[in-house]
């Protein structure tokens, strides 16, 4: 399986930004900053479409494009796949935590207040999206 | 014989008795790095004695030292001999077999297992590149998700994964302390560490000491990275990151009773007990004994068959059979 190229993850993030789905001509708008040939666009959407992360509608000559998976459920089957592979027996990954009902919470929190300077939380600006 | 009954012996006890103690044994968490060296050691030992043992059993007469020192000759000598008798030759040919079996199932569970995790980690992070940023400031890949999570990818390119939640709650300094943790994952390679436990368990399923160890394993290594970012950044941080993201409202993942495990990692970095200088001595002398015994033990076999003057020099050739092995030579002279 390759991996996704800049320009696949480019397009996957306008067509799920997107509220409806999009032709080759939208996304290769939307992408105009990058100076991409037509025929590229085309041929990534394509790909992506084969691959099976894009579903495709006709639409006259041209097709129609949008997300089989949205973002925040590919996002969160992501990271499930991340955490239930360190529980389970043939880990892969090594996740930093672990869940906690409300008593033990409850005593962590306790410690985190004996704490004696905690700074405050950084500021969520500083994530741009890209 | 004798050295055949203490290998096995060594082996009876390195499968269950001693195992349970140490996971039970409270010191571990005080050094988990030394527990981790001992739980291989424990292993390693107690695989080279059940080879020794095996071998020793099915040639008695030449002991493990010829075996060593010559194991081509003393192997087809053995064969040869043992096809003089059927008993000998089931004894050699199943030792055969059981030792191809042992060396067989580590080399196929160890490896397999190593293989399929490199593969599942690649895919995860072929899928990850579509979604997440790298942000070079924290040297991490960032993705944007509600619920807060750290963790890394090791390997040859590792990388560590945070989720935007993650960076958003925690503070810089707890933040620092959850890269140096990553990192210390990936540096000291843990992940090779409890993928060669989880092997040996499934290649020996029915022996205490890898089930065992395999349960131990990954923890300790969790403490280990606990304590190399304790060093690196503050203790207190470590454990203010690790209680942060624990109890953040954001909806759990539903997991293994792994709770407290997290508890007992914060209590122990805000209460720290590390193990004396004699302690941690005493801990790397059994690491020593425990790999160093079956040798020890073939060694002491071999002094004890030169002191009584038996079979060691005697080469084994065509025209002498099993029973005549054991007769010590008789000088010249007397003969006559």
């Amino acid at each position: 399986m390759r991996g996704f190229g800049e320009l696949e993850a480019a397009v996957m993030e306008r067509l799920w930004a997107a509220d409806e789905a999009l032709a080759v001509r939208d996304v290769h708008t939307q992408l105009a900053a990058r100076e991409l040939a037509y025929t590229t666009v085309m041929t990534v959407m394509d790909k992506l479409h084969r691959k099976g992360w894009l579903a495709r509608v006709r639409d006259g000559r041209a097709y129609l494009y949008r997300p089989v998976v949205s973002r925040e459920r590919y996002t969160a089957d992501l990271m499930g796949e991340a955490l239930s592979a360190s529980s389970d027996r043939s880990a892969t990954l090594v996740a930093f935590l672990d869940h906690l009902d409300a008593g033990e919470a409850a005593e962590l929190r306790a410690a985190l207040d004996s704490m004696a300077e905690r700074r405050p939380r950084r500021s969520t600006a500083r994530l741009g999206r890209q | 014989m004798l050295t055949a009954a203490v290998l096995l012996a060594w082996c009876v006890l390195l499968a269950g008795p001693l195992p349970r103690r140490l996971y039970r044994a409270s010191w571990a968490r005080r050094s988990p790095r030394l527990a981790v060296g001992l739980w291989q050691a424990l292993s390693v030992s107690f695989l080279v004695t059940a080879s020794l043992a095996v071998v020793s059993v099915a040639d008695p007469d030449n002991p493990p030292p010829n075996v060593l020192a010559h194991p081509m000759r003393s192997c087809l000598a053995a064969t040869r001999d043992a096809l003089h008798t059927p008993a000998g030759a089931v004894l050699v040919g199943g030792a055969v077999v059981l030792f191809a079996v042992l060396a067989g199932r580590v080399a196929w569970y160890v490896g397999s297992g190593s293989i399929s995790a490199a593969r599942r980690r690649r895919v995860h992070g072929l899928r990850l590149s579509l979604v997440a940023r790298r942000d070079d400031d924290l040297g991490a890949l960032i993705v944007e998700h509600a619920v807060p999570q750290a963790y890394c990818l090791p390997g040859r390119r590792a990388t560590i994964v945070l989720t935007t939640a993650t960076v958003a709650e925690l503070p810089e300094a707890e933040l620092a302390a959850v890269l140096a943790h990553e990192r210390a994952h990936v540096r000291a390679r843990h992940h090779l560490v409890v993928q060669a436990a989880r092997g040996l368990e499934r290649a020996f399923p029915r022996i205490p000491l890898f089930r065992y160890a395999s349960a131990a394993v990954p923890a300790l290594v969790e403490m280990a990275a606990d304590d190399v970012a304790a060093r690196r950044t503050d203790p207190r941080r470590v454990a203010a990151a690790l209680a942060t993201l624990s109890t953040s409202a954001a909806p759990p993942v539903a997991l293994s009773a792994a709770g407290v495990e997290t508890l007992s990692r914060v209590r122990r970095l805000l209460a720290p007990a590390p193990l004396g200088a004699g302690a941690r001595t005493v801990a790397l002398a059994a690491i020593l004994a425990a790999l160093a015994l079956p040798l020890g033990v073939v060694a002491l076999s071999s002094w004890g068959a030169h002191t009584i003057g038996a079979c060691c020099e005697v080469s084994v050739d065509s025209t002498t059979t099993a029973s005549d092995v054991s007769r010590p030579e008789i000088p010249a002279r007397i003969a006559d």
